[in-house]
């Protein structure tokens, strides 16, 4: 019965999308489409552990302190592992639609909650591969032991289980808390924020250590070193010192045994809970009108607030990008002091190199809000409402940019406005910092849209699966990263060829992407939305 | 008011729908019978215009559902089989934004959603979001939003399913009453006796093709409509 219930998780994993009529050929010719992409962005992200590790090994090898190469790894891949997946298996285990289905069944309930980690599982494996691996070939390479080759992959092995062990248990917890709010998203989202920031906390002592190191060990990274010391001891792990290694074999089994046993038997009574059963009764009150395409915009809205995971997933980008914007105002005169460092390198004239940079990192993080992505695909098979409905294709194609547009362009404004006072920008370049990330949010929100129309799928058991694994939402995540990272370079190299023409040349480039794509959107999208069947 | 003219629909190389040929006039209900995987739904989506056809035509008060799809829409409502809505809306939200897409003045849905919606037993619920409600709260909840706008000509598909033996009997009702105010009723059941007793005309498909469409009095003659049915479906096995 666990393999037929891995089996049904791992097609919902990577389920086709909707079927249209599309031929056998053309399906096999998709995934081929897919699994290259996939490739392509898992090596992009390989290739930003390479650079780290060669930045890193060298230095921890000849001061002796390889403990700590493999202390910053082990707890990046961790702790992305961990955030990653606490509402991924929230959603897997306590969201999913045919929870109630399979307790009807002769099922133990330990198959449904193993058959799930499971799932969850695979993903972590696989996002652990791509930090742990390359670093642990570069550490050999540049002359580190042999001995951490076999137990850098121990590691490797033990670290996936212990995230997704921990990140059950916490969500869990925020299954089981949520349950006794009425605002369930409210406390879901919250949440998400917290274990976010704590991300970034973690990831930024981390690089306070690593910048320790490279001044030859200070206190910092002496402070760590202590033989006790946790960090000390998942690095030791990965160089097989017996005790270390010991330690965090003995900690990843006791804890993934404990997190599944609560997991285990609370499942049941969490999936059953009446919470959400309880009933307002209605109060009559005169019901105002609207236009029909306010109503739709106003229901796309609705659907965004509606899911913790789309709110997370989709606006993510949006939300660093307000924290970057932030963070620059405050330490503006270090990120000044940088650039005027960079100038004569490029030879580029110091205040064309400031707006370019901050140009190309406003067009780059609008670039990361996947909200329209999943905007087609969260009509689940509720779609034949709009569909029946007397309201033009473009009125919904309209309606369904609205929640991308209404959270990035603000954001995108007031980051811009921050970055304008941080470099003491004149008119002009206010105006090219207030264009650049209108531009590319919008660039952003039409791409999203046309991919989720081209790639629509509405039979997920949970949002988490539109969201964040579905094929659409990957294309335009990571597509929208990479992209953006190649995009950000050209920007730089305009302005270092062209100076303030240059900068111009780039956001005019976005202004003519963005009508491109709307062309497209509401010309070969459009046609394709009104044949989609449900 | 419904006119089905040669309708084909083809799943790859599976005939759904072989020349379908059926007319529908103002005040007639008719029942739309045959079995699991006969060809009802995809007549009542290609009727409705949310499912292309390869050839033939639609048409809705005389116009092309594929060439006025708006209008053809703005006068007719659908109730699916499975009524999935957005179960993030509240019930009353959820019907007001159907006002507001059919274009339902304030005035009116004020006096007709409190109406229908105590007619149907739901107005407490109505402040629930949709993902609270039973089965048959949604079937309900899909029903008044097809009523709402007062629509020429309603395509029903199995509208009694987890419906209770009052909302049954009230459908049943509001059915008729919509027909002898001009309007027309097109719906698929596997109901017989319902069939039998509500409606005007009956249309039988087996494997796509009509085998039989009339007046439920000619095409019933002295016996049952499941006798009638049944026989039917033995002769063109």
């Amino acid at each position: 019965m666990l393999k037929s219930l891995i089996a049904i998780r791992i097609r919902a994993l990577f389920g086709a999308s909707k079927k249209t009529g599309q031929g056998t050929g053309r399906k096999i010719g998709r995934t081929i489409g897919l699994a290259f992409l996939f490739l392509y962005l898992g090596a992009a992200f390989a290739f930003l552990s390479v650079g780290m590790a060669i930045s890193t090994a060298p230095a921890t090898i000849a001061l002796g302190v390889e403990w700590l190469f493999f202390a910053i790894f082990n707890v990046a891949a961790f702790s992305l592992i961990f955030i990653f997946s606490i509402f991924e298996t929230k959603s897997e285990l306590f969201e999913c639609r045919d929870n109630e289905l399979l307790l009807s069944m002769p099922i133990r309930e330990r198959d449904i909650v193993l058959s799930r980690i499971f799932t969850v599982l695979i993903i972590n494996y696989i996002e652990c591969a791509v930090i742990l691996l390359p670093a642990i070939i570069v550490f050999v390479a540049v002359g580190g032991s042999i001995v951490a080759l076999f137990g850098g992959l121990l590691v490797g092995l033990v670290i996936p289980p212990l995230a997704t062990a921990l990140a059950s248990f916490v969500g869990y917890a925020v299954a089981a808390l949520a349950r006794r709010f009425k605002r369930k998203n409210l406390i879901t989202v919250i949440f998400s924020l917290i274990f976010f920031v704590l991300y970034f906390v973690v990831y930024s002592a981390l690089m306070n250590g690593l910048e320790g190191l490279e001044e030859n060990i200070d206190g910092a990274v002496l402070g760590m070193a202590d033989t006790l010391s946790p960090i000390r001891i998942i690095g030791e792990a990965s160089l097989l010192r017996p005790l270390s290694t010991l330690i965090v074999c003995a900690v990843a089994v006791v804890i993934s045994v404990l997190s599944f046993i609560v997991i285990k038997n609370r499942y049941f009574a969490i999936i059953t809970s009446s919470h959400s059963a309880a009933r307002t009764k209605y109060r009559a009150q005169r019901l105002a009108g609207s236009s029909a395409f306010i109503a739709l915009a106003k229901k796309e809205l609705r659907t965004f607030f509606s899911s913790a995971a789309y709110i997370m997933n989709g606006g993510i980008g949006a939300l660093m990008q307000l924290a970057l914007s932030v963070f620059i105002l405050v330490g503006a005169e270090d990120f000044r002091t940088v650039v005027y460092m960079l100038s004569p390198v490029f030879d580029v004239l110091p205040e064309d190199l400031l707006l370019a940079a901050s140009v190309a990192i406003l067009m780059l993080l609008s670039l990361t809000t996947s909200v329209s992505a999943s905007a087609l695909s969260m009509e689940r098979r509720a779609l034949w409402i709009i569909k029946t409905a007397p309201v033009r294709t473009i009125d919904i194609i309209h309606a369904k940019l609205v929640p991308h547009l209404l959270l990035a362009v603000p954001t995108g404004l007031i980051s811009a406005i921050l970055f304008a006072i941080a470099i003491r920008a004149d008119a002009l370049s206010v105006l090219l910092l207030l264009l650049a990330p209108t531009l590319a949010n919008t660039v952003m929100a039409l791409f999203g849209l046309i991919i989720n129309i081209a790639m629509p799928r509405f039979d997920f058991e949970n949002e988490a699966q539109i969201v964040k694994q579905s094929g659409a939402a990957s294309i335009v995540v990571l597509g929208g990263m990479l992209g953006g990272i190649a995009l950000a370079a050209l920007g730089i190299y305009l302005s270092v060829l062209l100076g303030l023409i240059g900068i111009c040349l780039f956001i005019l480039f976005f202004l003519v992407l963005s009508v491109v794509l709307y062309f497209i959107l509401t010309g070969a999208s459009l046609k394709k939305l009104e044949r989609i069947n449900i | 008011m419904l006119k089905i003219e040669n309708l084909t629909k083809k799943y790859g190389d599976k005939v759904a729908v072989d020349n379908l040929s059926l007319e529908i006039s103002g005040g007639e209900i008719c029942a739309f019978i045959g079995h699991n995987g006969a060809g009802k739904t995809t007549t009542l989506k290609a009727c409705i215009g949310i499912l292309s056809f390869d050839s033939g035509d639609i048409y809705i008060d005389g116009k092309s559902v594929r060439e006025y799809p708006l209008e053809t829409k703005a006068v007719t409502a659908y109730i699916p089989d499975n009524p999935d809505m957005y179960e993030f809306l509240s019930g009353i939200k959820y019907l007001n934004f159907i006002a507001d897409v059919f274009g339902v003045s304030e005035s009116e849905r004020n006096t007709r959603i409190p109406a229908l919606a105590e007619r149907l037993g739901i107005t407490d619920a109505l402040a629930d979001s949709i993902g609270s409600y039973s089965h048959g709260m949604k079937q309900k909840l899909a029903i008044i939003a097809a009523f709402l706008h007062k629509p020429r000509i309603i395509l029903m598909d199995e509208p009694f399913v987890g419906l209770d033996p009052r909302a049954s009997f009230t459908l049943k009702e509001m059915m008729r009453e919509h027909c002898e105010a001009g309007g027309s009723i097109f719906f698929s059941t596997h109901v017989l006796d319902v069939a039998e007793r509500l409606c005007d005309r009956v249309a039988i498909i087996k494997g796509g093709k009509l085998v039989v469409s009339g007046k439920m009095d000619e095409v019933r003659g002295d016996a049952s409509l499941e006798e009638v049915f049944l026989e039917l479906e033995d002769n063109n096995a």
